[in-house]
């Protein structure tokens, strides 16, 4: 057989037909059929050897390959063009599927036609296959969240009301998923059998080491911010590989969340995983499916992960930088706790889309899970301007979204860190991107931050205090100052407002600008807020007792003013102090009362009707409107001493404190000046009729001890 | 006759070979048998008073597998963006086949096919998905393979529109 014969043959034995493009210029051009034709051709018109044929006629799904074919044919590098497959029904009704490529060769435009049909239900099966796994795994998943965080629901909510834990262990022994119950050390309360079956462990006390640290760890590989997310006492829940005590490995889906008692105290947490190892190494094919979040349908963190590895090693190859955008929605929870998880579901969905479309192509966002997204940003120039994209991102999560007839305005806290500047690897770009958005959540939540090297240290800082905050309360490290407020006119009250201070036996004294913004965070200020509030009533009374009409004012945080029986508690201290209520003044701040203003109002109200009195705090340091001053049932308000340290230099300041002064006065309300320090600022505030001033110009807050010399003496000289 | 093409677009299994069967063949089938790469069926219709063939594009739902090409909406007239009412995530696949098609800088007619409207009560798509779509000024229509709900209407629609605009 000649060579001629030979390549024939094959040709034909391969299904490939070999055509020359006639006039490549033609809207429509002619081909030539070059071999004999293959067996498959005859089922489909006019296709002969030697006979110029309109090709786009046979086959319409090849005109729109046309212009890609030209291509190929002009090109001088090589280059060929691939038309996708399709399929084409033949004469006799059957389904050809059939791939076209167009080629340059020996400066001829050829298309080579292959018919795949032969081989083709064995591809199609792979796909077919993998599609099928892709949509159940995708329902099961779906279905697996949802009862995941049922359950969850369910089980915070028993131990929150304080159900017997046997109840709860019986509930939970034969759930299909894996539960666990620890203290927030760890220690085991409840443990059922599918999380004895995944781990191959008999009973708590067989485990060496604490489950939950175990995963902590494990998942700490993937997610390096698990630790402070649990540590804030924060909802996560996310995929890892985990290994049993016989070091088999399984995929975990898990969801920690913690309990908190009615004080905000961590007192456990639930944890409930569920093994996803079937639906994870169901197939190569899902593998790569499995690079995609069902929610969002944005890559999810695993590709991630991949993405940022491949980033960071294009950027070490090229020298170039790139940024790392860790965006996290304030308060998702409540969305999800308020309405629903198809909602959250929805919201996330949404936001991804709106994220998505705020970069630009070649940038990279990945939705990591809950309520967190990043953004890989490659930076081919130094002076591109990351806030601006911050800004950016920040806007598109704040524009209102529409669910179940609540509109809702997210915010979301964005962290920033730079390659190579902040990180060289993965993982540690990923862990300060994640604590300059921890820092940005603290500056107040909406907010962005870039990494500095610092935070790593301010952040075990923070920890540290965190943990010793727990032991002030346990060790009664805390102890009370009372600074005197001066009245300008004449007063027959002795005016006292009652200060928090925290003695560290290790580091001194610590202030209450550090330490009360952590207990507002973990919930331990309603605690130290109830035990201000008694020591101070506690105070009060001996003073009173010992002759001294006083008048002694407390500070009240938001946390402590939202708690359902704040009022009683308050009932509760004057009723054990014995304190009678005209002697007591609460400090409320306006933002406390700006933030759900019908609920203080009403609280305000009753709090008055027990005879307290209330002063509004930092007037002014927030959004004040004068003009809600009139509907909110306030005796004192407190000028913020932002403004009394301008004075009287600042034209702004003076104009301001008068207006309040008078105002306030109209609606018979008094006004208590903070942060007077020297007689320029008394001279003002006494020609506007100033009510009372504190400072440290009169006073600095002391023990009282101190106090009732001063009182003491004043009792002296107004006899004498 | 005029030939006009169209396109089905969106991810995989919400059910455009299923919309087309049932249109040009009057059938259906249960069973979910995936696409790979290109289909084209012909229906000829009439419409505004003229006779119209149509070449019907059923494209390969978009996932990890699929390769999109350009040459996939090269000459066409118009396309339905098909979604899967059980499943908000083909919405988001759909919005991308939309980015995809104004990349190419195609000014197309198009219908959104909210299909599976046979499943009642397994809906997941909300009202303000489909609120938000018809803000931006899409066309929706719910159709049923399964039943033939809509079906026929939505080709005449956009059958309707893609003349319109020619």
């Amino acid at each position: 057989m000649d060579s001629q014969n030979l390549l024939e043959s094959l040709l034909s034995e391969l299904d490939i037909a070999l055509f020359q493009c006639e006039s490549p210029d033609d809207e429509l051009p002619n081909f030539q059929l070059l071999n004999e034709p293959p067996s498959w051709t005859s089922v489909f018109q006019d296709i002969a050897r030697n006979q110029p044929l309109a090709l786009t006629e046979v086959f319409p799904y090849l005109e729109a390959f046309l212009p890609e074919a030209r291509e190929s044919w002009t090109s001088t590098n090589n280059s060929r063009a691939n038309s996708g497959v399709w399929t084409e029904v033949d004469d006799e009704g059957n389904n050809q599927q059939l791939e076209a490529l167009a080629l340059r060769i020996s400066g001829a435009p050829i298309l080579v036609l292959l018919n795949l049909t032969r081989n083709f239900d064995e591809r199609h099966h792979l796909y077919q296959r993998a599609r099928e796994i892709a949509l159940a795994n995708e329902k099961l998943i779906v279905q697996l969240n949802h009862r995941q965080r049922e359950l969850q629901n369910s089980l915070e909510k028993r131990l929150q009301d304080n159900q017997a834990l046997r109840d709860i262990e019986n509930s939970v022994r034969n759930n299909a998923s894996a539960v666990l119950i620890c203290k927030p050390d760890g220690g085991v309360e409840i443990m059922n059998q599918a999380l004895i079956d995944i781990y191959r462990v008999k009973a708590p006390e067989d485990t060496n080491e604490s489950l939950l640290d175990k995963w902590l760890k494990e998942a700490e590989k993937i997610y390096p911010e698990i630790h402070r997310i649990v540590a804030s006492g924060s909802y996560w829940e996310g995929e890892f590989e985990s290994h049993n005590e016989s070091g088999e490995s399984r995929w975990i889906r898990l969801a920690i969340g913690p309990v908190l008692d009615t004080s905000h105290k961590l007192t456990h947490y639930v944890c409930i995983a569920n093994d996803i190892s079937m639906l994870k190494k169901s197939s190569a094919e899902i593998e790569k499916l499995a690079d995609y979040d069902f929610t969002t349908h944005l890559p999810n963190r695993r590709h991630f992960w991949k993405q940022l590895t491949r980033c960071l090693d294009k950027g070490a190859q090229k020298s170039t930088s790139l940024a790392l955008i860790y965006v996290d929605l304030d308060h998702f929870k409540r969305v999800n706790d308020s309405l629903g998880h198809h909602a959250g579901d929805f919201l996330l969905s949404t936001i991804g889309t709106r994220l998505a479309r705020c970069i630009k192509r070649g940038d990279f966002i990945a939705h990591l899970g809950g309520d967190e997204f990043a953004i890989i940003l490659e930076l081919p120039y130094p002076n591109i301007n990351i806030e601006n994209i911050a800004q950016r991102v920040q806007s598109a999560v704040s524009k209102s979204i529409t669910i179940e007839n609540s509109t809702l305005k997210m915010t979301a806290s964005i962290g920033i860190a730079l390659y190579p500047r902040d990180g060289r690897d993965a993982t540690s770009l990923m862990r300060h991107a994640d604590l300059a958005m921890f820092h940005a959540k603290k500056m107040g939540r909406g907010k962005y931050q870039t990494f500095t090297p610092n935070m790593n240290y301010e952040f075990l800082q923070m920890l540290q205090l965190e943990i010793d905050l727990q032991k002030a309360i346990e060790q009664q490290q805390f102890n009370l100052v009372y600074q005197p407020q001066v009245c300008s006119g004449q007063d027959h009250h002795l005016r006292l407002e009652a200060l928090i201070r925290w003695q560290h036996p290790e580091k001194g004294s610590i202030s209450p600008g550090r330490f009360i913004p952590i207990a507002e965070e973990n919930g331990m200020i309603l605690d130290i807020g109830l035990w201000v509030l008694e020591h101070a009533c506690k105070q009060a009374i001996n003073l009173l007792n010992e002759g001294f009409n006083v008048i002694m004012a407390v500070n009240v945080s938001a946390k402590q003013v939202r708690q359902e029986n704040f009022k009683d508690l308050v009932k509760t201290v004057l009723t054990k102090t014995s304190l009678p209520p005209q002697h007591l003044e609460l400090e409320i701040t306006e933002t406390t009362v700006m933030e759900e203003m019908d609920v203080v109002v009403a609280l305000l109200k009753d709090l008055r009707k027990l005879g307290v009195s209330i002063s509004l705090d930092d007037f002014g340091s927030g959004f004040s409107s004068l003009t809600y001053l009139k509907n909110l049932p306030v005796d004192y308000l407190k000028l913020d001493r932002a403004f009394i340290h301008e004075l009287p230099a600042n034209e702004e300041s003076k104009a301001i404190t008068t207006s309040v002064i008078n105002l306030a006065h109209e609606l018979k309300i008094k006004v208590i000046a903070e942060g007077v320090e020297n007689q320029d600022q008394v001279n003002f505030l006494t020609e506007k009729k100033c009510d009372y001033m504190q400072g440290f110009l009169f006073y600095y807050p002391m023990e009282i001890e101190k106090i009732r010399d001063i009182f003491t003496a004043i009792r002296g000289a107004a006899n004498h | 006759m005029i030939a006009k093409k169209i396109c089905l677009l969106g991810s995989f299994a919400v059910g455009k070979t299923s919309l087309i069967r049932r249109y040009v063949e009057s059938i259906f089938s249960e069973k979910y048998h995936t696409t790979i790469g290109v289909k084209i069926d012909k229906k000829i219709v009439h419409c505004q008073g003229q006779d119209v063939q149509l070449m019907i594009w059923d494209i390969e739902g978009k996932d990890e597998f699929s390769v999109y090409r350009q040459s996939y909406l090269r000459g066409a007239a118009g396309y339905f963006l098909v979604v899967d009412g059980t499943r908000p995530e083909s919405v988001e696949v759909a919005k991308e086949w939309h980015t995809l098609v104004n990349e190419q800088s195609l000014s197309l007619p198009f219908v959104l096919l909210v299909n599976k409207s046979d499943l009642f009560y397994e809906q997941r798509l909300k009202e303000e998905n489909l609120a938000e779509l018809t803000t931006m000024g899409w066309e929706i229509i719910l159709t049923s393979a399964k039943t033939g709900d809509n079906v026929d209407k939505a080709f005449e629609r956009l059958t309707t529109r893609l003349l319109e605009k020619s």
